[in-house]
Formats: C-alpha cells, sequence, structure tokens
C-alpha cells in the first residue's frame, strides 16, 4: 500500500465524519429556503418524494392520445389528458405554466380506463391542481 | 361449427377473427386495453430494406415483395416463414409464384373492405410517403388520405408544405428545408406556408377534432387562398384532417382547392392511428362477440385449453373455449413482460428466439454492440411450429387448440425488418384460418 493512498484514505475519513459531525450540531444551511424564496416569482417549487415517484409513473406515457379522444367523447368540456406528454418533459416548468383549465375534470377515470400503459392520470390532474394551487397562492 | 376464441384486440386479432368468421366458425374476442394500434403513424409496413442507406439515391426503392424474399432468406426465424411454408404448400391451389406476397396482399385487402377502412397501395410497388420531418419513408400500403402523396409519381412536382402555427408538434417549413435538402432538384419547387397563425391547439386530436367541426369551412378557405398564391401541383397536409369525416374532407378539398392533397405520415399522438383504432373497434364490435376484459389466467386438461377467466374491473368471469388464438403482443400490450425474467402472463408459454428457450436471462446477452442493430431482445417471443402453435423445447405443442399470431411471435423485430403490419396481417390471417379447423388442404383463394 503505497504512502499516496494511505494519506487519501485518512483526508478522506477525515472529511466524512467531519461533515456527519457537522449535520448534526449545525443548524440547516438556509440555502435551498433563500432559492425557493428567490425564484418564486418565476414558480419553481418542491417536490416531494411520494410526488417524485408519482412523476416517474408518468414516464410510462407513449403518447399514443387515446385519453384524448376519450375524454371528449364522454365529457362536454374534455381536458386533454395527453398533456401529460408535456408535463413529464419539465414538471416545475409546466406547473407553472399550466395554460389547461383542469376544472372540468370529473376524475371520472375513462382516460385510464383505456391507456394502455396504466399511467395514474387521475392523480396527474389532481397533482397540478394542487400544486398550481400551493404555487399561486404563495405569489 | 367450430368456436375459435381470440385473445387480443390489434390487427392480428382483427385479422384472425376475419379470417375464422368467413370459415364459418362462431368468433369471440376478448378485448382488454389497447395496445399499440393507435400508435400508427398510418404506414402500413410489409418488408423493410436494412441495407438501405439514407444516402442511396430516393428513387430507387425495392418493391415489398423483393424484401419479404430477403427478408425470409436473411431471417429464417421470421414468422413470415412459417406463413410462407404453409401458404406455399398450397401454391398449387391458386397462389403464384411468391405464394406470400400474394397471400398478403389479399388479405389487406380483405380487411380493409371489412374494416371500411380505405387504403391504397401494393406489395408489387413501395410507396413513398413524406414524414412531418421531411424525410420520406418507403412502405407497402397506406390510408386513401395519404394516396396522392407517393413520391415516386412526384417528380417535377410543385409541393406546398402546409402547416398549423398553434400545432406545435410538426414544423412545415422545416420540414420543407429537410426535403428540399433530400429531392431538391427532383421536384420542380417546395415551398411552406403555415394556417392559422392565431389559433394554439393542446394536441393534434383537438385540431382534428375541430377538423370535423367548425373549423372545416375556414380550413377550406384559408387552404383555398394559399393555393391561389403559391400554384402548386401538389399540396402536403398534417394528418390532422379529421378523425371522423376525413373522407368528405378530402373530397371537398379536391372541390375547393382544385389540386390534389394528401396527409403527411404522423408522428404521436397520431391521428391516423386513432382513425385505425376506431375502425377495428367498429368491425369487432358489429362483426363478432367481444369480451371486454382482461383474460388473467386459465385452466387446462392435459395440453387441451378448456378455459380462460377475464377480468373486468374487479369482476372475473369464466370463459369456456375451444379454439384459442394469442393475438395479446409484445413488451408495450403487456402479451409479454420482461422484469426479473421474460414471461407470458396468460398461458406462461415457453419464451425465446431463434430457437433458443429461456426465461431468467442477463439481458445484456440478447443486446448487439451496435445502437442500432437488430437486438435479439426485441424479438423474444412464441416459438411456434409452421402452423403457428407455441411448441417447446422439445419441439413439443404446449397447448393442442392454441395458435399465436402477430407480434408476439419471436422473429420478428418490427423496428428493423418493418414488417409489423404485414406479420400481424399474414400470421393472423393464417391462425384465423388454422383454428377455425380447416384444414391445410383448403383453397386459399376463393
Amino acid at each position: 500500500m503505497s504512502a499516496k493512498y494511505l494519506y487519501a484514505q485518512v483526508f478522506l475519513g477525515y472529511h466524512l465524519l467531519l461533515r456527519l459531525l457537522r449535520r448534526i450540531f449545525q443548524k440547516k444551511s438556509p440555502g435551498l429556503k433563500n432559492f425557493v424564496a428567490y425564484y418564486r416569482d418565476n414558480k419553481i417549487t418542491k417536490f416531494s418524494r411520494h410526488e417524485k415517484e408519482l412523476m416517474s409513473q408518468w414516464t410510462r406515457c407513449i403518447s399514443c392520445g387515446l385519453c384524448d379522444s376519450i375524454c371528449a367523447s364522454v365529457s362536454a368540456y374534455p381536458v386533454g389528458p395527453s398533456f401529460l406528454q408535456r408535463l413529464i418533459r419539465s414538471v416545475p416548468d409546466f406547473v407553472g405554466n399550466a395554460a389547461l383549465d383542469l376544472d372540468h375534470c370529473q376524475s371520472c377515470g375513462a382516460c385510464e380506463s383505456v391507456c394502455p400503459t396504466n399511467v395514474p392520470i387521475v392523480q396527474a390532474v389532481q397533482f397540478i391542481q394542487n400544486k398550481e394551487n400551493e404555487v399561486f397562492a404563495a405569489t | 361449427m367450430s368456436h375459435v376464441t381470440i385473445i387480443g384486440s390489434g390487427m392480428a386479432a382483427v385479422a384472425a377473427a376475419l379470417e375464422a368468421k368467413e370459415q364459418g366458425a362462431q368468433v369471440t374476442v376478448v378485448r382488454g386495453k389497447p395496445g399499440a394500434t393507435a400508435l400508427s403513424s398510418g404506414a402500413w409496413d410489409i418488408a423493410g430494406n436494412p441495407l438501405r442507406h439514407p444516402s442511396d439515391p430516393w428513387q430507387s426503392i425495392p418493391s415489398p415483395l423483393e424484401n419479404i424474399e430477403q427478408l425470409i432468406r436473411r431471417n429464417p426465424h421470421h414468422p413470415y416463414r412459417a406463413v410462407a411454408e404453409e401458404v406455399g404448400n398450397l401454391a398449387q391451389f391458386g397462389l403464384g409464384q411468391s405464394a406470400l406476397g400474394e397471400f398478403l396482399g389479399r388479405s389487406v385487402e380483405k380487411i380493409s373492405q371489412a374494416l371500411s377502412y380505405r387504403i391504397v397501395g401494393s406489395v408489387q410497388q413501395s410507396f413513398l410517403a413524406l414524414t412531418p420531418l421531411g424525410t420520406l419513408k418507403a412502405t407497402a400500403f397506406v390510408p386513401k388520405s395519404y394516396g396522392a402523396g407517393n413520391f415516386l409519381t412526384l417528380q417535377g412536382a410543385r409541393l406546398l408544405l402546409v402547416g398549423f402555427r398553434g400545432l406545435a408538434s410538426v414544423s412545415a417549413p422545416m420540414a420543407a428545408a429537410v426535403l428540399k435538402k433530400k429531392v431538391g432538384g427532383d421536384l420542380a419547387e417546395i415551398q411552406s406556408v403555415e394556417l392559422f397563425p392565431d389559433l394554439a391547439f393542446n394536441s393534434p386530436f383537438e385540431l382534428a377534432q375541430k377538423m370535423d367541426g367548425n373549423l372545416q369551412e375556414f380550413f377550406y378557405g384559408e387552404l383555398a387562398k394559399a393555393v391561389k398564391k403559391f400554384g402548386p401541383t401538389h399540396v402536403a397536409l398534417p394528418p390532422v384532417i379529421g378523425v371522423e369525416s376525413t373522407a368528405q374532407i378530402f373530397s371537398r378539398l379536391q372541390e375547393t382547392v382544385g389540386v390534389p392533397c394528401f396527409e403527411t405520415l404522423a408522428l404521436t399522438p397520431s391521428i391516423p392511428g386513432l382513425r385505425l383504432h376506431k375502425a377495428m373497434e367498429q368491425f369487432l364490435r358489429s362483426q363478432v362477440t367481444v369480451v371486454e376484459g382482461e383474460a388473467t389466467r386459465f385452466e387446462a386438461d392435459g395440453r387441451t385449453i378448456k378455459r380462460i377467466f377475464v377480468r373486468n374491473k374487479d369482476k372475473e368471469e369464466p370463459l369456456d373455449v375451444s379454439q384459442v388464438v394469442l393475438a395479446t403482443g409484445k413488451y408495450l400490450s403487456g402479451g409479454i413482460s420482461k422484469t426479473a425474467s421474460f414471461e407470458e402472463p396468460l398461458f406462461h408459454l415457453p419464451l425465446g428466439v431463434t430457437g433458443k428457450y429461456f426465461a431468467k436471462i442477463y439481458t445484456g446477452k440478447l443486446l448487439a454492440d451496435l445502437f442500432l442493430a437488430d437486438h435479439p431482445l426485441f424479438s423474444v417471443g412464441v416459438q411456434t411450429n409452421r402452423s403457428l402453435q407455441p411448441i417447446n423445447e422439445q419441439n413439443e405443442l404446449v397447448y393442442e387448440n392454441l395458435w399465436a399470431a402477430g407480434s408476439i411471435l419471436a422473429g420478428t423485430n418490427p423496428a428493423i425488418d418493418h414488417s409489423g403490419m404485414g406479420t400481424a396481417i399474414a400470421t393472423g390471417t393464417l391462425a384465423g384460418r388454422l383454428a377455425s379447423g380447416k384444414l391445410a388442404s383448403m383453397r386459399w383463394v376463393s
């Protein structure tokens, strides 16, 4: 074992210990809080672990558009659930700038019944509604 | 009278249902969730030529017939081979030299009629269609609304590419630029125009639906103005010209615009795919018995499947079967799943590719080194004998009353061999015929 290797190990170990100890005794850095506050105007927001898990399920969307067609056939004011396609590209961007009117969604689940890949579309709609309230209420 | 139960609702299932019904069988279709049908670009591929390079001259395209023969030689495990052998055996009964090609051509024709979904094209000559990106794709058949857009017949034409400003997914100027680079010298002129500058659409579906409705008259007027301004001989439109009333719109276009108009192929979400999906749904609902729900498990007596169980929402009901055609598709529609191991979730059929069988295997072993190569992973499926009946490692029939059709079959990778629709129709028709109990000595041509 060379001296260089040993030095590197000790160095890394020391700093790991230091970091762990700091985490216990130091106050949480205000960095994230400051960041979110600063970019509130730009409608950038936080996502919980559960929400991130939900988002990963939307990536199953194969953009076949069947949800759009069934929505139009059961509802007088179709929502066009294929907005998911854009949602999964950039969730923060979308939440802040959604031009869709989701109020007409009755959560009937017709879209989910035709989805070839079982995307939880109704949950996605509710997610967007909640997030919009959160983001817009804060501004 | 025989009774054929078909599991699946894609093109293979429709082909099997149509053929079995024509043979006088009683047909039941178990229809679960939709599969890949709605992703269709509109092109009905029979066989492509993977040896062609994008820089090859675009005018010289081998015919689907030539490609089929090459495909079977190159890939002896392709389902076409089983069909060719089964059908070729019957050449004496009326099919000519290229029995498979002729069989395919006739089957496609029959399906198009049964679905009232009008298509143009043939197996003798390729159809070179325009994509929304401005590239060209060779295929065999296309919907009628694409019909005027065969680039093999467009030399010297003045083409106008129409786009819709509010539809983000396609850009006519960009497509025109790409197309100019490809075929610039051979067409007299390629121009582009964007209509409806003030309208925004959430999805192509919204626009297509408005085309069916109140936007139609406005569209005729705007397009006529553009045609007057640019003076084209042909007009290429995005594939959003109506969902229900495409045929009527195109005949009205003939009157109001006066020059041949055609749609380009579609990206997803695909309106032509939706039209096909609806036509197939309509056919199944009106022509055969449909059981809605997903087939989840089955009961067998030795090597005979006796009963399957169909789950719809929370209810599970048994369905007695005598002859079964499995046409549940591959990964996308759940006909085959791959998590820790490969699985065919309904009958637990043995899976594999190129004559080998495996369940648990490291996926890396089924991938080629090159990204764009033909990865065996995508050809994994149910392996069958010549009569499309699933067999196991010992070459024995797994179940005596089971046939398989469509993309669940091993040996086909539609992204590479461009035979998706052809395989579905050829194997579906054959499976439907064999399952309905008509012996192979039957005449194929009536």
